[in-house]
């Protein structure tokens, strides 16, 4: 019985550490690649079942984490193949046909969501590790099983193509609704004033 | 323009509502996986490296509890696939014929490695002349699908679509009735509008039961059963490439999309002439492997397809290995699909190994309630034998 077995108390203390330690930034992950909640959650539990059924495997900290991320990439790859890849497929087609200009929310972030999905795969994925998860490009390259230079390769291009796409951003759409109202008050005054 | 402080704001975790190892929705998940509570001991409260704290935002319960029975219907909303397990009125007793000599290419040289996104140039060769290995099988199983009566499992105003799936964490050694845990074994029931219900059970590791039932209403926007990818696709191989690559890989063909479509929600939804054309199609994609008949726990047995996609080779990232879907000879149906372990060349036994954690598609038909079963379900839950969990 787990209850009185020395070497399940050990697993269990094992993978309760591991889980406190990383359910956090595993949820992170899961959501930065996932669009419906729903369905990180399904990659967070299936991320932390891999864990359990494979404990003896997880490196010591601090390569866990990479560990994990290593899962976690296997895993939301896998959900492709399942229900929800599938129903997000439809929806995504769906989705096509909705204007641009329907779309709600925090128009920067729209767009700037929107330009690193344009990003070549392998290159939104370094960046992702690099700037969200905040791992260095040796981290980054365990866990996409490439060289560091490729990582910062492609963290470098990835950057460029973002810088490019979002070339047409200027400071005022980037301050906050208040500002803006108070710099077009002004270009308003200005204006008034020269026409008076 | 500050790109860093841009993806920093955009950042969808920042978004998000991540709640604590601790949270009720935590300690949840983590009873289902290990049968317990989290121990105190060990591990304790995590010191979460400050600079990754940074990025998470606090959370407040009432988000948690409202996200918390989404965790567990997960697969429910899963329309397509639903709509694809569709046809798949899928007779498992006996399955679907007597196993053979499978693994035809046991023995055989490892064919080339996938590249990533690879890019497959167009051939002016024969298409005989361009089969894969897999192609004699796919051929066959385009000749069933051509066959096949047209099937609609699009639920109407008041209907239901209902399906039967079991999805293994690990196929039980030798086909027995024990499920290793963390599987799940679930009905659900969806409306066209996204509403539906669900009931399931997922034994965990301690040995304990977890039970699950819950309805819920329209989630996100009404899903279109009209709409289907499948719709004006050509029914000729070479076109029909063409023709996805264009519409759903922005023109530049990808290998694990095109496989995907072609085994997923295409091969699901669209009518006996398309779904001919996509196995044809797929006998001549590289990288496409027959892995020999294969029987899975509900003793089902099936020809055994998979796409080769080991162009990573790193201790982690290597997990990306295959993509193994498992067709009803008889009626060109997916029974189970299952991404493999990293494994370069795979040898499947017969008997579906433990090492392979297969989704399997047991029933679907149209309902008119969310208590509703088809015609027969009774008897066909007799037969699984995962029964004691129903």
């Amino acid at each position: 019985m787990p209850d009185h077995d020395p070497n399940w108390e050990h697993r269990e203390q094992r993978f309760s550490s591991l889980y406190r330690e990383h359910y956090r930034s595993i949820w992170a992950y899961a959501v930065r690649r996932i669009e419906s909640q729903a369905d990180a959650a399904d990659v967070v539990a299936d991320v932390f079942a891999t864990a359990w059924r494979r404990l003896p495997e997880v490196p010591d900290p601090p390569a866990d984490l990479l560990w994990l991320y290593g899962v976690a990439r296997w895993v939301v790859a896998g959900k492709r193949r399942s229900a929800r890849r599938m129903r997000n497929l439809i929806a995504r087609l769906q989705a096509t046909a909705v204007p641009a200009s329907t779309v709600t929310g925090d128009q920067v972030t729209d767009r700037v969501l929107d330009a690193v999905a344009r990003l070549r795969p392998v290159e939104r994925e370094a960046i992702a590790l690099v700037h969200w998860e905040e791992l260095s490009h040796a981290e980054a390259a365990q866990v996409l099983g490439c060289s560091v230079n490729a990582v910062a390769i492609r963290v470098h291009r990835a950057r460029a193509r973002l810088r490019q796409a979002l070339a047409a951003f200027d400071d005022s759409e980037l301050a906050p609704p208040h500002d803006r109202n108070e710099s077009l008050a002004l270009v308003s005054d200005s204006t008034q004033a020269s026409e008076g | 323009m500050h790109l860093d402080n841009l993806l920093s704001e955009a950042d969808p975790a920042r978004h998000a509502e991540i709640d604590d190892a601790d949270s009720h929705r935590a300690t949840a998940l983590y009873r289902r996986i290990v049968g317990t509570p989290p121990s105190r001991g060990g591990g304790g409260v995590p010191a979460k490296a400050p600079r990754r704290a940074a990025h998470l935002r606090a959370h407040s319960r009432t988000e948690a509890a409202r996200l918390r029975p989404r965790l567990s219907v997960t697969a429910a909303v899963g329309v397509a696939v639903i709509v694809a397990v569709a046809f798949g009125l899928v007779a498992f007793a006996g399955g679907s014929g007597a196993p053979h000599n499978r693994l035809a290419d046991a023995g055989r040289k490892p064919s080339t490695p996938q590249r990533s996104s690879a890019h497959r140039p167009s051939s002016a060769r024969s298409r005989s002349a361009r089969l894969n290995q897999a192609g004699p099988v796919l051929d066959a199983l385009a000749a069933v699908a051509a066959g096949r009566p047209p099937t609609s499992l699009v639920p109407g105003p008041g209907q239901y679509l209902y399906v039967l799936d079991i999805e293994l964490k690990g196929a039980p050694p030798g086909g027995g009735a024990s499920m290793p845990c963390g599987s799940v074994i679930r009905q659900e029931w969806l409306a066209s509008d996204g509403s539906g219900r669900q009931v399931g059970y997922s034994p965990g590791c301690g040995g304990n039961e977890n039970r699950f039932a819950q309805s819920w209403k329209k989630i996100g926007n009404a899903i279109d059963f009209n709409y289907l990818a499948w719709q004006g696709l050509p029914t000729q191989p070479a076109a029909l490439e063409a023709a996805i690559v264009q519409r759903f890989e922005g023109g530049k063909a990808n290998n694990a999309i095109t496989f995907l479509l072609a085994t997923g929600v295409l091969n699901f939804t669209a009518p006996p002439a398309v779904r001919s054309a996509l196995f044809k199609m797929l006998a001549t994609m590289p990288g496409v492997h027959y892995l020999g008949k294969v029987t899975d726990p509900l003793g089902r047995t099936g020809d055994t397809i998979a796409l080769n996609q080991y162009a990573i080779h790193s201790q982690y990232a290597k997990h990306l290995g295959n993509l193994v879907v498992i067709f009803d000879p008889k009626t060109s149906q997916v029974l189970d699909e299952a991404p493999t372990p990293p494994r370069r060349q795979i040898h499947l036994p017969r008997q579906m190994p433990s090492w392979l954690a297969p989704f399997m598609y047991v029933k679907a038909g149209i309902v008119n309630s969310t208590k509703a079963t088809p015609p027969g379900i009774k008897k066909l839950l007799s037969k699984i034998p995962y029964r004691h969990w129903i």
